[in-house]
């Protein structure tokens, strides 16, 4: 025990982690005792074992995570005292995970949902592997995973690759032929649904409008339900403030419904991506378009009250905002949604003239106190938005 | 989530980039007047702590807080409501626990960086070179994470020179903040004894 050592590595993205994580464990005798995030696509991974393997592990990794992405920090740390490293709240459990199937693996990363979703479906039609999951680290950074024999992982990525740029923006991307069995300590979580099998519902396409924050999203939605006959599927949360609004339908609806939706997330707030799935892989719905296992809830019988979104970078501006909604205007106060960074909503309810005239002052005095990001109205929202959406 | 306050007379607000400047915030905010502590929020990249008393005890208290709170971080902004409508001291917010007394000599640091890799280099560091103990590590996302040493004010002194003297160099450094006599209320809502996980990966 005289000469432990731990190792610390900090990089922006997952890609640069988990080739350093493999170049790290092939190259000596460590193992990984720890792993943080912490937004903004920041992570941190702890090695630890004798000092000279430490040292030598940690030469490699950095020289791997730099042709993958960028090094934010690196470290031997000799003798660590136990008191401060047992007081750091980074995840320690996770490195007991190992994948010992011997499977290639690669990953894809990407700047927002949109690319990711589009990347995804043309991996999964690219070639025979398995889509094992997929997950965010902040500042909008996304990745998927798959799984497979090496050349099937490579033509699969190569796919991916390519439909990703043409949605938008590719971070990095990474293929582990042989992966070290506890690199799987990084594997992003099991997709949520299971793939249905062959005819199963089949679903026409797979529309997605990715906008910044929650108004925005909500947005989309009314827009795409009132466009066309679409359902809508759920809300995903991509980081770096971006939300995904997913609809399901024929081709021909989810295309129109996508446009509309576009316009309305961009005239709400921010929309920063869209595209349309053509006949979606079954592992792509199963990967992003799982239906929550929680139920539907029952919207609130007619007349439809108005709907009121105001959304801010600044809790103080959200309230202050909504204090004087509240006592300006008949409306009630409905809930409250953080997507994060540095984003929050609130929804207001009630009849259109007193939800306009809420959201005109609650936006004037939430300007005082920082960054506005919407106000939006809605004046007949309809059920179908009302049952998939979170708040109540 | 409650705060179980419902006849608020006045609600006083301070919002910073971070965690460091709400925890001397609410340090400056509860020496200077008598108010309650009601808790703290983050949403990604800022942070707010929310406090409660009478409309002049607000006003004083948020002044106060303002000053001590610019000490250890740029981005400030501070508001107060008169008669809150009672929906917000209900529903935001990580409330305050129970006030926990520390002894006249102890002292908080507040150590905090973008980045995790440096406070696990710095944490180590500090321990070995100063008789202190790591109470907290609150990571709020946008990179930013917040150490909170508890010691005598001598041994936080030098946990603090100890932790300029290793992040000077890395750029990683945003502020050192040193409390003397914490506030109970103040201890029991960011102190130890446990680490807390405030964060996961992405939450953002």
């Amino acid at each position: 025990m005289s000469n432990r050592a731990l190792g610390i590595l900090e990089t922006r993205g997952m890609a640069a982690l988990m080739a350093a994580a493999d170049a790290m464990l092939k190259r000596a005798e460590v193992s990984l005792c720890g792993r943080q995030g912490i937004g903004t696509g920041w992570l941190t991974l702890l090695i630890e074992g004798e000092t000279a393997p430490v040292n030598a592990a940690l030469r490699v990794g950095v020289a791997a995570a730099r042709q993958h992405g960028e090094v934010i920090f690196e470290r031997v740390v000799p003798l660590p005292e136990h008191r401060a490293v047992a007081a750091m709240p980074h995840d320690r459990e996770i490195c007991q995970r190992r994948a010992d199937d011997g499977l290639a693996v690669g990953l894809l990363e990407t700047q927002g949902v949109t690319p990711l979703m589009v990347g995804t479906d043309a991996m999964a039609d690219a070639a025979d592997v398995e889509i094992a999951g997929w997950t965010y680290i902040g500042g909008a950074l996304s990745h998927v995973l798959v799984r497979g024999e090496v050349a099937s992982v490579q033509a699969a990525l190569a796919a991916g690759q390519e439909a990703a740029c043409r949605a938008g923006d590719l971070h990095a991307s990474l293929v582990l032929p042989q992966p070290h069995p506890a690199v799987a300590a990084l594997y992003p979580p099991p997709p949520a649904g299971q793939p249905q099998a062959a005819g199963d519902r089949v679903v026409g396409a797979l529309g997605v409008v990715e906008s910044t924050g929650y108004a925005g999203s909500v947005a989309a939605v009314d827009g795409m339900i009132k466009m066309a006959s679409v359902d809508v599927v759920r809300l995903a949360i991509g980081s770096g403030g971006r939300v995904a609004a997913l609809v399901t339908g024929p081709l021909a609806d989810v295309t129109a419904a996508v446009e509309a939706g576009a316009s309305a997330a961009a005239d709400a707030a921010e929309c920063n991506g869209q595209a349309v799935i053509s006949g979606p892989d079954a592992q792509t719905m199963a990967c992003f378009a799982q239906v929550e296992a929680t139920p539907r809830r029952v919207a609130p019988e007619p007349p439809r009250h108005a709907l009121g979104l105001l959304e801010t970078r600044s809790t103080i501006g959200l309230v202050m905002g909504v204090d004087e909604m509240l006592k300006n205007a008949e409306v009630e106060f409905e809930g409250r949604h953080k997507v994060g960074y540095f984003l929050t909503a609130a929804v207001i309810r009630g009849d259109v003239g007193a939800v306009q005239l809420a959201l005109d002052r609650g936006a004037e005095v939430a300007r005082q106190y920082g960054e506005l990001v919407a106000a939006h109205l809605i004046a007949l929202p309809f059920s179908e938005m009302e049952e998939r959406l979170p708040h109540a | 989530m409650s705060w179980h306050s419902d006849s608020v007379e006045a609600l006083g607000m301070v919002e910073v980039e971070g965690v460091a400047g709400i925890i001397a915030g609410a340090d400056g905010a509860l020496k200077a007047a008598s108010v309650e502590l009601l808790g703290w929020e983050s949403i990604g990249g800022f942070t707010t702590v929310f406090f409660s008393g009478t409309v002049a005890d607000v006003a004083a208290s948020l002044k106060a807080a303002e000053g001590a709170a610019r000490q250890a971080v740029d981005h400030v902004v501070c508001a107060s409501i008169n008669q809150p409508d009672n929906v917000f001291p209900r529903q935001i917010g990580t409330p305050a626990g129970p006030p926990r007394s520390g002894g006249i000599d102890l002292a908080l640091g507040l150590v905090e960086t973008r980045g995790y890799g440096v406070q696990v280099d710095a944490n180590d560091r500090i321990t070995k070179a100063a008789d202190v103990e790591v109470a907290n590590v609150l990571s709020v996302h946008n990179r930013v994470v917040c150490t909170v040493l508890e010691g005598e004010i001598g041994a936080v002194r030098e946990a603090l020179d100890t932790a300029r003297q290793t992040l000077e160099s890395y750029d990683h450094l945003l502020g050192l903040t040193l409390i003397t006599q914490p506030e109970p209320a103040v201890l029991g809502l960011f102190g130890g004894p446990a680490p807390a996980r405030v964060s996961g990966d992405g939450d953002e």
